[in-house]
């Protein structure tokens, strides 16, 4: 029935997703023709006036883009979740032969899936914007020495490029999962405010999100990230506080996941009215 | 077997700052009878409902369907119709037919597309081009086209012409085993009362009449109509 549930699930946010995504990356691919393509190029001086507004023009149009892509995936997810669950289709939902458990599990891995296809696409729209022929050859051509500048080789290295990569992307799979049991929560808390349930949600976003915050800072502060963030110097420090930084988001990500997740369900079994 | 499908002992359900919608309910249907569950609006009829297909948390007392309280196990054998569409507006009714198909062990996709085909809806249709009635009826069919041991349909007829509420009667009617209980909540009782075997009046979430149509008519020499308009008289 899981296997059904997240087909289905699938099923009705890919119509939308897939359309978002390949509007993104193709308005990507026009940013490199017409704007990066010119910018990141040979003889380019980018400390001449000249290229400063395309230059803040790109940043502009890129960050408003994968900021946009982001929240509707986010959006969609979250809808898909509020009307299969809450909305009139929740009546035919909630009388399947099916458990609130296995519910949740199928909008949490679905959710997931697209959260993770997301977080793919940015990367990948980040590659087609800036992976210009000229900072590919760059970077190919400089790659010992950025490397070492980074922190990764030389006489102190702080650990190895392979190790930060897979500790990045472990890291980015738990965020995914967490921004969408974010949502999730906000609109199952929502539901026990009768007759306010959309505006409850959106209360119980931000007070999650800000409980969340408080409490990261407080840990940040307990174990000692904090100071180290004021007092980074060199790239090999930079690096050092990155990888604590990530471990400590990975952390904290996977409780708050889990402690959301717990609560989702027990609302979800216990306290739920379809009115 | 239980000869008993449904029982509710103390049912209550309170919303909140509200008063009772069901109210210390003591309920028992037995197998293959066709009941009616008339109420005037607000008299809780669709709370019960909703508390037997567990959409809805009692605040006090239990409900028990085949001996089970609501889970997996009795969705397998309620079929539930609600007042409202409960279909994804931009799915196709074929798609609707896959979807119960691929969640209800005891659907059974032939008998559905027999009704689909003699009542000329299209199955490529998408539901959000039908009209209200159509959709209705989408729905009817699906609900109707399970195998199930308890059938409970909240206002099957309260938005579709005559011509179709016949149809949907006969369909009810000619969709179930004789082992089978219908629950159907409604107030157009003089369209439906031939069909009924028994009827459970509600008024403020308490049973104020549970007999049979039989009983009624034999005791009180009165017809349900009449006697509802008695006891609802405002």
């Amino acid at each position: 029935m899981l296997r059904k549930l997240i087909k289905y699930d699938l099923k009705a946010m890919n119509r939308y997703l897939i359309i978002i995504h390949v509007f993104m990356l193709s308005a990507c691919v026009l940013i490199r023709v017409f704007l990066t393509g010119r910018l990141f190029a040979e003889g380019v001086d980018f400390n001449s006036q000249k290229y400063f507004l395309p230059l803040v023009l790109f940043f502009t149009l890129f960050t408003i883009l994968i900021s946009m892509m982001a929240f509707a995936t986010h959006l969609v997810i979250a809808i898909r979740f509020y009307k299969n669950l809450f909305s009139s289709e929740g009546y035919l939902s909630h009388t399947l032969p099916v458990t609130s458990g296995q519910h949740l599990l199928s909008k949490t891995i679905s959710g997931s899936i697209w959260g993770i296809i997301n977080m793919i696409s940015l990367h990948i729209a980040l590659f087609i914007v800036a992976a210009t022929p000229y900072v590919i050859s760059f970077v190919s051509e400089n790659k010992a020495e950025i490397m070492e500048k980074l922190g990764f080789t030389g006489s102190r290295p702080s650990g190895s490029f392979l190790g930060f990569l897979l500790l990045y992307i472990v890291v980015c799979l738990i965020g995914t999962a967490t921004n969408v049991i974010l949502f999730y929560s906000a609109i199952t808390i929502g539901q026990l405010i009768s007759g306010h349930k959309i505006l409850g949600a959106i209360a119980a976003y931000f007070v999650i999100n800000t409980t969340v915050s408080v409490a990261a800072l407080i840990i940040t502060a307990y174990t000692g990230l904090l100071g180290a963030s004021m007092n980074l110097s060199t790239a090999v420090d930079s690096i050092k506080y990155l990888k604590d930084s990530l471990i400590m988001n990975g952390i904290f990500s996977f409780i708050q996941t889990a402690v959301l997740y717990l609560v989702i369900y027990w609302i979800m079994k216990k306290k739920v009215n379809l009115d | 077997m239980n000869p008993i499908i449904l029982e509710c002992k103390g049912l209550s359900k309170r919303y909140a700052n509200a008063l009772y919608a069901v109210d210390n309910l003591n309920l028992s249907l037995e197998r293959g009878q066709i009941v009616g569950l008339l109420g005037p609006n607000g008299s809780g009829k669709s709370t019960l409902i909703k508390l037997i297909n567990g959409l809805l948390i009692p605040t006090g007392g239990t409900v028990l369907i085949d001996g089970m309280p609501p889970g997996i196990e009795t969705k397998k054998i309620v079929s539930y119709l609600p007042e409202q569409t409960y279909l994804s507006p931009s799915m196709k009714v074929a798609d609707a037919i896959t979807y119960f198909t691929d969640f209800y062990h005891d659907f059974r996709p032939d008998r559905a597309l027999k009704m689909l085909k003699d009542l000329d809806i299209d199955t490529n249709a998408r539901l959000k081009t039908l009209s209200k009635g159509a959709k209705e009826k989408v729905q009817l069919i699906l609900v109707m086209s399970r195998d199930a041991m308890l059938y409970i349909l909240d206002e099957p007829i309260g938005g579709v012409d005559s011509a179709a509420r016949e149809y949907i009667l006969r369909t009810i009617l000619m969709n179930y085993n004789e082992n089978a209980t219908i629950l159907l909540s409604t107030h157009l009782i003089q369209d439906i009362e031939n069909v009924l075997d028994r009827v459970i009046f509600l008024q403020n979430g308490r049973t104020v009449l549970n007999a049979t149509v039989d009983e009624i008519r034999m005791e009180q020499r009165k017809s349900v109509d009449v006697l509802f308009r008695e006891v609802y008289r405002c």
